[in-house]
């Protein structure tokens, strides 16, 4: 039973040439036109400042203006090569990243199917504090997660202490502070939970109705129904949890400093380029390691889209 | 077809069981008891930051730093001896536990006075009062929160977090549904590259663009105030665009073909159908977008640095954590007052999410 | 449909708890002169797409324009200039039409925490109200964001004027950004030689006056008096030279006390075999607020290079011993809290002095700041000797001017006036850098701790004994230096079982990598 077949088996003509094709692309660029104008204005120029500054020596010490900084062709992209830290940036981001990226939909996808259940009493309830902490503001947010996470007297040691287990140091131990890190993230789920909620929902219902008259089980229903239906919103969620590994770095500042403490265990990708920007002062190698990532995650995104695209079924069809 | 109700639906899967009815709500009642079960279980290990939020918004700070203190808002309860409030311990004696009241700790003896008998005034006790047990009594205090209150214009700070929320969300809400609805819905040359050019702008890390961004907007008089946060909202962003066209891409086709066919130009077919298909994802859009602006912190106050009366709660409560000094209580318990709105708009926008979807969405 | 039903839901639920809010606020606060500008602008903007396009938008829309409708007629003129000033701050109120418009930028040092900013305000608003040359915006950054917002405003050609209190580590992370005074007094015809050479010499940076010499901050022990009488045991010295329990107040005498004064959470104290490091409840000495610079000052001044070469890292052998004893004191003797313990909430996350759990912490005067100096029970002692001499790390943070300021002049005119402020000095806990003015200073700061009674004559004293060459001094490549100083602090906090000998020697390595990469003076 594939929700494909139930679909078209509705009687409604799967496809049917659009009239007036020259129309509709006029149509269609007029609707993209908001976003078109915005990345003229808004968006192209950091991009393009970017591209500039790599081929720099600017210091973010002096104003933005010819004559306060010299071209230095393409010397700040030969220093990739002598850059110890650049490995080991990628290295942490990478741990992170594996861990990051499968916890980042399981999780909410069992959140969603929790809180969709019509199984969950006081289901209202449930939603809204599952999300809550995905909206602690940040500034407060530092406070919440060292309250949580300190070795000493934070909450989790203090209920793994009482079952008679020794918690790590999770944040002074090299060894811990990436799955520190990946726990935390658990907590800010409820952005990922929200939208396979509204998919979930999108599921027509037509469709559970007609398989348990088929005779389907749960598990049947969840793999071939709910899973291709809701499989674009499941693309758009790897595909976000890939690029926000690979951005990863806030929470880690936050927590762990702008030297990637304990010893570098937290130098993620982003912090690295940002202590090049913003405490060494040096824009133009910072720029040429924006780049470089800006490049790699194009290529996993465009890798995305040619391979994921294939497993992920539009029930408006591809165009 | 018409809208199925929750009801409509669960009476539907009763008569295809063709179950006894009795058999099917015990089944069901136990079923439900399984699964709000586990429900709370899991939203114990998740309300952990909720949790500390909350009890540190409502103790003293001092309590804080006593190691003796229990995890909730509490205080040592005191007995009054000569005018001075002394702290009560349960001290181990050999009638049984006594709770008397400490004058003055020392390492291994200690001066007490026993509430129960204060005639007999101060003696001297052998042992290491640290190791005792203070009395501690249920106290939350308010005082974080009107210490705060004082201290932060909440008012003016609301006023203008909601403004900078409500506009910026309109503004992504109206342009990224049309970018989305041109992504999913078009046929246009390139557009495949386009769409991979969009998604690129989330790649580079907002902390690359800052520094041109910034002088961007200080060229043209922008800094300083809210038009570097409103206006580019107004042009869709990769985030939102990309989930709605998603979304729109899994509503069938033939709906908007129907429509089409009654003569309806594209403009009007999402309006009559994709958006009333929608509703779950753009409700999802909208609370994003709220809170991620209600939260938003370093963009404030970049552009607004030094403009107080044009700051945000989030910026706002910056206040405490100072360099040298922080005020845990102070700062939870702004936290606690931001977060409220949001748990209040989310609990009732919530109701999009279960209302099962409009399955026809032909509006004649 | 059940489309509009559900449309009318939600607009209803945003309408009714959102509108009283809006309507709370807007009732009760002072209409801010900017909102105007702000939603005069995107008005027009949000109102097209919505005409023509979704109607579910078009109502809140409305809201948000009938909720600004108070605020557009309460100053519509000024929205236009985005330079308009804020009308609930110090942000120039006050001033007279023909002052010269200067900002003043804090942040980067002391100066940000809740406590000191409406002092801060306050001070502004009076300066303005009492003169007509310059009038003053204050910009209050909270710490660590200061940092890229200066930059953000540097790169933009729109940096304030006034930068300060600051530091020479604050100051390094803009190098090249600070403007000379030396330069600005001479045309100001501003007598610097009123001033002690060796403390000019000790505001430059790199061979440039970036600053007027405004107070001096210098080190002692902070001591919780309390903790000492649970103890039984007597005050640290107030006076150098005087004996500690019959002893020479020395590092091992000290080390002793801070061990009878670490107590586990059964009550044993450090030098008790029963003793349980990782339950300890109180600490009997800390570090506090400084990298592996400061700590290595403890035994005496030092430079991490050849005499000969700066570019060839060599580690004294002082700092060597300051750090084999500091990790001692933290990993063995337990008497120092490590990482984990100074960001628990016993020690007030990383204040551990204000906890009231710590017995003793070394840092500068400007800490009283940062801590209740009305309810804790406290004094200050002096530092002891190591191998019979003493040191006290000095600081010395000041007020600079940018480069990029387009009013140097008259930022110089105020600046000459905040340095000899002594409200100023007040607020930042600095004495002032001439004698004179001590007297007054210590009276005034006398009723700021009461009911404590503290002994500033250990302050007095312990500015006789600086840290030469200075713990903040210049090294070749200063930042990337000071971010491996940062570093191994936290390696030595963080990390049980270290073999420090072999920590420190690739510290010097990494630090002659840094040192040779540096460019040329």
């Amino acid at each position: 039973m594939r929700a494909a077949d139930l679909l078209s088996a509705r009687g409604a003509p799967r496809r049917r040439s659009m009239p007036m094709g020259r129309q509709r692309t006029l149509w269609g660029w007029f609707f993209l036109m908001p976003w078109l104008i915005g990345f003229v204005a808004f968006q192209a120029l950091p991009i393009v400042a970017t591209i500039f500054l790599s081929f720099t020596d600017y210091s973010a010490t002096k104003e933005f203006a010819p004559g306060n900084f010299n071209m230095v062709g393409l010397n700040n992209y030969g220093r990739l090569f002598s850059d110890p830290q650049l490995l080991q940036s990628f290295g942490v981001t990478l741990k992170f990243a594996i861990i990051a990226v499968p916890i980042g939909l399981v999780i909410p996808l069992s959140f969603a199917l929790l809180v969709n259940s019509r199984h969950l009493m006081g289901a209202n309830l449930f939603r809204t504090l599952y999300f809550l902490p995905t909206v602690i503001p940040i500034v407060a947010g530092v406070m919440v997660f060292q309250g949580v996470l300190n070795a000493q007297s934070g909450w989790i040691n203090l209920m793994l202490g009482a079952i008679g287990i020794e918690g790590p140091r999770w944040l002074s131990d090299p060894n811990w502070a990436v799955p520190a890190l990946n726990l935390l993230g658990l907590w800010g789920v409820g952005n990922a939970m929200l939208i396979l909620l509204a998919s979930l929902q999108g599921v027509p219902t037509e469709l559970y109705d007609a398989s348990t008259i088929d005779g389907a089980n749960g598990a049947q229903r969840f793999f071939y129904i709910t899973l291709p239906m809701i499989s674009p919103v499941i693309f758009y969620n790897v595909t976000l949890g890939i690029i926000g590994a690979f951005q990863y770095f806030v929470a880690a500042m936050l927590i762990g400093g702008r030297n990637g403490d304990p010893q570098g265990a937290t130098l993620f990708y982003n912090l690295h380029f940002y202590r090049q920007a913003f405490v060494f002062n040096d824009m133009g190698y910072a720029s040429v390691l924006a780049l470089l990532l800006f490049a790699i995650v194009m290529i996993l995104t465009s890798l995305m889209f040619y391979f994921g695209q294939r497993s992920v079924y539009y029930a408006g069809g591809d165009i | 077809m018409a809208t199925l109700t929750q009801a409509e639906r669960t009476d539907r899967a009763v008569a295809v069981r063709g179950s006894s009815q009795l058999g099917f709500r015990l089944r069901q009642i136990a079923t439900n008891l399984g699964v709000t079960f586990l429900g709370i279980v899991v939203m114990l290990v998740f309300l952990m930051p909720l949790g500390y939020m909350l009890s540190t918004a409502f103790k003293q700070d001092s309590q804080l730093t006593d190691t003796h203190a229990p995890l909730w808002p509490a205080e040592k309860s005191t007995y009054t001896y000569q005018g001075k409030e002394l702290p009560l311990y349960n001290v181990p004696t050999a009638d049984g536990m006594k709770q008397w009241a400490l004058v003055k700790g020392f390492r291994e003896d200690s001066d007490f006075v026993d509430p129960a008998h204060p005639e007999k005034g101060v003696f001297n006790w052998v042992g290491r009062y640290r190791v005792l047990d203070p009395v501690y009594r249920f106290a939350p205090t308010l005082e974080n929160f009107t210490s705060a209150w004082e201290q932060v214009s909440f008012g003016l700070l609301f006023r203008n977090t909601f403004l900078i929320a409500i506009i910026s969300t309109i503004g992504t809400l109206i342009s990224c549904i049309l970018v989305a609805y041109g992504f999913a819905r078009f046929k246009i040359p390139g557009k495949n590259v386009l769409f991979i050019v969009l998604i690129s702008t989330i790649v580079l890390p907002p902390q690359a663009t800052i520094i041109p961004l910034y002088v961007l907007f200080a060229k043209i008089g922008w800094t300083g105030t809210w038009l570097p946060l409103l206006v580019p909202a107004f042009f869709a962003n990769a985030f939102d665009v990309f989930l709605l066209r998603q979304y729109f891409m899994s509503i069938p086709k033939e709906l908007d073909e129907a429509a089409m066919l009654d003569g309806a130009n594209p403009l009007r077919t999402l309006i009559s159908v994709i958006i009333p298909q929608a509703i779950p994802a753009i409700t999802a859009v909208t609370l994003f977008h709220f809170f991620f602006t209600w939260n938003d912190y370093f963009a404030p106050l970049v552009y607004l640095v030094g403009k107080e009366d044009l700051y945000p709660i989030s910026v706002g409560i910056g206040k405490f954590v100072g360099t040298f000094s922080i005020y845990p209580g102070r700062a939870m318990a702004t936290a606690v007052l931001t977060l409220l709105l949001p748990a209040v708009l989310f609990f009732f926008a919530q109701r999009q999410f279960m209302r099962g979807v409009v399955v026809t969405g032909v509006e004649k | 449909m059940s489309l509009s039903k559900s449309r009318v839901v939600w607009l209803a639920i945003l309408t009714l708890v959102l509108l009283p809010l809006l309507a709370a606020c807007g009732g009760t606060t002072p209409a801010a002169t900017a909102v105007p500008a702000a939603t005069n602008t995107t008005a027009p903007v949000a109102a097209a797409p919505t005409d023509t396009t979704a109607p579910v938008a078009a109502a809140p829309t409305d809201t948000v324009a009938s909720a600004a409708a108070p605020t557009d007629t309460a100053a519509p003129v000024a929205a236009v200039s985005p330079t308009v000033q804020p009308t609930v701050l110090a942000g120039g109120e006050g001033c007279a039409a023909s002052a010269t418009k200067l900002t003043w930028y804090v942040g980067l040092g002391a100066g940000a925490d809740a406590d000191v900013i409406p002092k801060e305000k306050a001070w502004v608003d009076n300066f303005n109200k009492t003169q007509t040359d310059a009038c003053l915006t204050l910009q209050v950054v909270h710490n660590p964001e200061s940092y890229d917002t200066l930059k953000a405003q540097l790169a933009a050609g729109s940096a304030p004027d006034i930068v300060g209190p600051v530091g020479k580590a604050g100051r390094a992370s803009f190098q090249g950004a600070w403007a000379d005074v030396g330069a600005l007094a001479a045309g100001a015809n501003y007598d610097l030689s009123k001033y002690d050479p060796a403390l000019l010499e000790f505001t430059k940076d790199e061979g440039v006056l970036v600053g007027i010499p405004f107070a001096l901050f210098p080190s002692f022990i902070y001591y919780n008096k309390d903790l000492f009488d649970e103890a039984k045991l007597p005050y640290p010295p107030h006076k150098v030279g005087e004996q500690y329990n019959g002893k020479e107040w020395n590092i091992d005498t000290m080390a002793e006390l801070a061990q009878k004064l670490t107590v586990d959470a059964a009550g044993n104290d450090a030098t008790d075999p029963a003793f349980d490091g990782k339950n300890i409840t109180q600490f009997g000495y800390y570090e506090q607020f400084t990298d592996a610079r400061g700590i290595a000052t403890l035994f005496g001044g030092g430079l991490p290079y050849e005499a000969s070469d700066p570019k060839t890292a060599k580690i004294p052998d002082n700092w060597r011993a300051a750090w084999k004893w500091y990790y001692d004191s933290v990993w063995t003797k337990h008497f120092s809290p490590n990482d984990d313990y100074q960001q628990s909430e016993a020690l007030a996350k990383g204040n551990p002095f204000s906890s009231g759990n710590v017995a003793m912490a070394h840092t500068h005067s400007w800490y009283t700041c940062c801590f209740d100096i009305q309810k804790l029970n406290w004094d200050i002692a002096v530092m002891p000797t190591v191998n019979g001499k003493i040191t006290a790390k000095l600081h010395g943070d000041t007020f600079a001017i940018l480069k990029q300021s387009k009013n140097a002049d008259a930022a110089f005119k105020v600046l000459s006036k905040m340095v000899v402020d002594p409200e100023l000095y007040q607020i930042y806990g600095g004495m002032p850098a001439t004698e004179s003015e001590r007297p007054a200073f210590f009276a005034a700061f006398d009723k700021r701790v009461a009911p404590n009674k503290v002994d500033w004559s250990v302050a007095q004293e312990m500015l006789k004994y600086p840290d030469l060459p200075n713990h903040e001094s210049w090294l070749p490549n200063l930042i990337k230096a000071n971010d491996l100083f940062g570093k191994f602090r936290k390696l030595l906090d963080q990390t049980p079982n270290l073999d420090v000998d072999k920590e420190i020697n690739n510290l010097q390595s990494q630090l002659d990598a840094i040192f040779k990469e540096a460019p040329a003076q």
